[in-house]
């Protein structure tokens, strides 16, 4: 059980800080954002996972030589036992409250915009049904759920060409289509949980840029990438206060760039070596249940 | 509510349902969406004369400026759950990000 316990200890460490800033510093992810998203997930799942296993580990170490033989013991539990099993709770109750707490926020958030949306806002055919709101300040984005919209503002519909107009409203409809909302929001409620974590924070500001580069692909297979990147800089430009619009680390140079000039795509046999690496990393809290049946 | 912005004062239910010149709305449904939209806080009532009268709460004009404060995530709200209900296309960039862009799409 002890070497469980190290085991698991030493797979927290490289999950929660080796692989994350291994993961935010190379440059393949933008070659293939949706295997690195997949990463991504797996790393979040297994660090929330290897704490939970690692500390009922620590638990159950006085009682017995592997996890079901300790579980029957229970009932011989000492204080050791007693202080990692509430620990190991209140981390799960903590990492529950604040996923529904998170979640509540942006759904109200989102509920009360598509109020304001719907009232003030004329849909129009033409741009795929997108609600057009008067006002200068131009504007593009989209409310996710089961009611989804697309939002623009006349200052956006006057300063973008026809094309394109057409090239954004399919970026944003690639978000809903994709429900990218869905993607995202256990990561901000991540970040919200531990907002002290370096590892914590990278996560949610790539998982945000990965959305927007598997956004722009596709909305790049029926439009032309240079329409999007100008698109990008006129609304980028266009008067919003700066820093307004967007969720840090969402790099709009970075998302231009390669617009303009679109790397490779990742060969098959990297993607699925990441693929496999995802796999690996989410399983790795097994290992800890594993290890004591096997030594 | 389209209806209420555009008249100059406090209609009564009569006055509305005529505005729409939607004959196929009954005075009673007209009724019922106006007791809806003053649940929802969005038009007041006033009881003092017979016939109720109805008058919007907030101009158009102060709706799309929330609106827009929400969008613009300055509701006074730094909060990542808050700004994360919004997927915006672009953010706003600073002179250095647009003129680099800039010299990107010349170059293109």
């Amino acid at each position: 059980m002890v070497l469980a316990a190290v085991v698991l200890a030493g797979c927290l460490l490289v999950v929660a800080t080796a692989l994350p800033a291994w993961l935010a510093r190379v440059d393949w992810p933008q070659r293939a954002p949706a295997h690195a998203l997949v990463l991504w997930q797996a790393l979040g799942l297994a660090a929330g996972l290897l704490t939970l296993t690692l500390l009922a580990t620590v638990a159950l170490a006085p009682l017995g030589r592997d996890h079901l033989t300790a579980l029957r013991q229970l009932s011989r539990a000492g204080w050791l036992t007693w202080v990692s099993g509430a620990v190991a709770l209140a981390v799960l109750l903590r990492l529950l409250t604040v996923l529904v707490a998170s979640t509540v926020r942006t759904l109200k958030a989102r509920h009360d915009n598509r109020v304001l949306v719907d009232l003030v806002a004329s849909k129009h055919l033409l741009l795929r049904g997108a609600s057009v709101v008067d006002h200068d300040v131009p504007l593009a984005y989209c409310l996710p759920g089961l009611r989804p919209r697309l939002v623009l503002s006349r200052g956006t519909v006057d300063l973008l060409t026809h094309d394109e107009l057409q090239a954004v409203l399919a970026h944003e409809q690639a978000h809903l289509a994709q429900r990218h909302d869905l993607v995202v929001l256990p990561f901000v409620a991540l970040a919200a949980t531990f907002p002290a974590v370096p590892a914590v924070s990278t996560a949610q500001a790539e998982v945000a840029l990965l959305v927007e580069l598997m956004a722009d692909d596709r909305a790049a297979r029926g439009h032309d990438r240079a329409q999007l990147a100008r698109a990008l800089w006129k609304i980028g430009t266009g008067g919003a206060p700066a820093g307004a619009l967007g969720l840090a680390g969402d790099d709009v140079l970075l998302r231009a760039r390669r617009l303009l000039e679109p790397p490779l795509p990742l060969p098959l046999a990297v993607r699925v070596a990441v693929l496999l690496l995802a796999t690996a990393v989410a399983a790795s809290p097994l290992l800890g249940v594993a290890v004591p049946l096997l030594v | 509510m389209q209806t209420l912005w555009a008249a100059d004062g406090a209609l009564t239910g009569r006055d509305v349902a005529a505005a729409l010149s939607r004959p196929d709305l009954a005075y009673t449904t007209v009724l019922t969406v106006l007791t809806r939209l003053e649940n929802k806080g969005l038009v007041r009532r006033d009881s003092s004369a017979r016939a109720h009268s109805y008058s919007p709460v907030a101009s158009r004009e102060d709706h799309v400026t929330v609106l827009m404060q929400q969008a613009l995530g300055q509701a006074g709200s730094t909060n990542t759950a808050r700004q994360a209900a919004l997927q915006h296309f672009a953010r706003s960039m600073t002179a250095e990000e647009a003129a680099a862009l800039r010299q990107a799409l010349d170059e293109d």
